[in-house]
């Protein structure tokens, strides 16, 4: 079995490794739980470290500060506006209804930019490997996070479906902590390999306000039903799900 | 009026009162440098270049501030004897994390060297890639990455009960 330095397992943990490596690593993680434990130090630690701080965010600005930086200022203002409570108004982005629409209608014609070229969208991960790795190897589910290039992200699988074609697509959602930007999103897997993001909604403080119709909207605040743009595809059991998974998404299984 | 450059340090106030609180392991450290930091920025207004990151701008200055003060000589020492309840060490518990409040991660922060809580902070609090912590920290991304792996398994396990990690061993680690 190969082993893994602690170094590699906390780059791991701080998704600052290339997708081959998080590939390698995560394959033995799951065969080995030792490994896995180890892992989880580093990671754990990092969530501690990001949950716990992140309380002091909150906190009003001292006076001396203010006095200082301020001076005009003679009251206390909030440092960060609250969070809305209501559910986030999920907007579609720049891929989204119309890509939507015709997802059913052929899978070859499914490749929006991807990689360099690919549109920067609120929500999701700047480092589009990041959003491979997860779909192609995290059951539904499971959070992935981690970070790239300074920005933290985590994604969510949320489903896995097939298509009447046979082609395989997830739901996902993804969401950016320190930004407060939501999405959630579909993406198909083509011959390649790769997940072709097909479509995205947003939502939080990054989208863009009125972005586009209320199409997106959804009734129970539960995010659009991408799905639907699929005709009538099958939603796989978790088991079916880690079967293509770990036979990585190869239909020659059974 | 506010100027446009005290606008952005205003709103910036809450990661640098963050980033301070991970390096100091204090809370009143923290204010006392984030001020210092904040006058000296004010002073020094016309050598930030508008357009680049006020944040990476404003971490070094706190950071190096920060140095300086460790490395004065009339630096009270922070050893604390204090012991940390003692449970054996184990593998990492997720119900227990959820249960840590901040003074108990900034108290175990307290306990780490300060090159381990310096890289710890710039990564796993405010969020840097190790490509920005290395050259914040002017250390090859190797250094970084190795700093932060020791530091991870030490705060794990002072978090853990396992008891604080000898202070002489790390005491004179490089601090850039």
């Amino acid at each position: 079995m190969r082993s893994f330095t602690d170094e590699q397992l906390t780059a791991y943990a701080d998704g600052e490794l290339p997708a081959v490596e998080v590939q390698a690593i995560a394959e033995a993680a799951r065969a080995d739980a030792a490994l896995a434990r180890r892992i989880e130090r580093f990671a754990g630690t990092r969530r501690v470290l990001e949950r716990a701080f992140a309380a002091t965010l909150d906190e009003p600005m001292p006076a001396r500060l203010r006095e200082l930086l301020d001076p005009a200022s003679d009251k206390v203002v909030p440092l960060r506006r609250p969070v809305a409570a209501r559910a986030p108004r999920w907007m579609p982005a720049a891929l989204a209804a119309s890509v939507a629409l015709a997802v059913g209608l052929s899978l070859s014609n499914w490749w929006p930019g991807r990689g360099a070229d690919a549109v920067a969208i609120a929500g999701l991960p700047p480092d589009a490997a990041a959003l491979q790795l997860a779909l192609e190897s995290s059951a539904s589910g499971v959070p992935v996070a981690g970070a790239a290039g300074g920005v933290r992200y985590e994604i969510l699988p949320t489903s896995t479906l097939r298509t009447a074609q046979g082609g395989y697509c997830r739901e996902f959602e993804s969401s950016l902590p320190d930004s407060g930007a939501q999405a959630r999103g579909l993406a198909c897997r083509g011959t390649d390999g790769a997940w072709a993001t097909v479509a995205v909604a947003t939502a939080g403080a990054a989208a863009a306000p009125g972005a586009g119709p209320d199409g997106y909207v959804p009734a129970a605040g539960d995010g659009p039903d991408f799905a639907a743009a699929l005709g009538r595809p099958a939603r796989l059991t978790p088991a079916e799900e880690q079967a293509l998974i770990s036979q990585h998404w190869s239909k020659s299984a059974p | 009026m506010t100027d446009p450059f005290r606008a952005e340090l205003i709103a910036l106030v809450p990661r640098l009162r963050r980033f301070a609180l991970g390096l100091t392991a204090d809370p009143d450290r923290a204010d006392d440098l984030v001020q210092a930091g904040c006058e000296r920025a004010l002073t020094r207004q016309h050598q930030w270049q508008p357009g680049t990151r006020l944040d990476s701008w404003m971490f070094k200055i706190l950071q190096n501030l920060w140095i300086d003060q460790l490395r004065a000589p009339a630096r009270t020492t922070e050893a604390d004897s204090e012991e940390i309840e003692s449970v054996p060490d184990r593998d990492w518990d997720q119900g227990m994390e959820a249960k840590l409040t901040l003074a108990q991660v900034v108290d175990a922060m307290g306990r780490l060297p300060p090159p381990m809580r310096l890289v710890l902070t710039l990564v796993c609090v405010e969020g840097l890639s190790y490509k920005e912590a290395a050259a914040s920290l002017e250390v090859p991304i190797g250094t970084v990455m190795s700093r932060l792996a020791r530091a991870r398994l030490e705060l794990h396990r002072i978090l853990h009960g396992a008891g604080g990690i000898a202070p002489e061993v790390e005491a004179h680690a490089q601090l850039h």
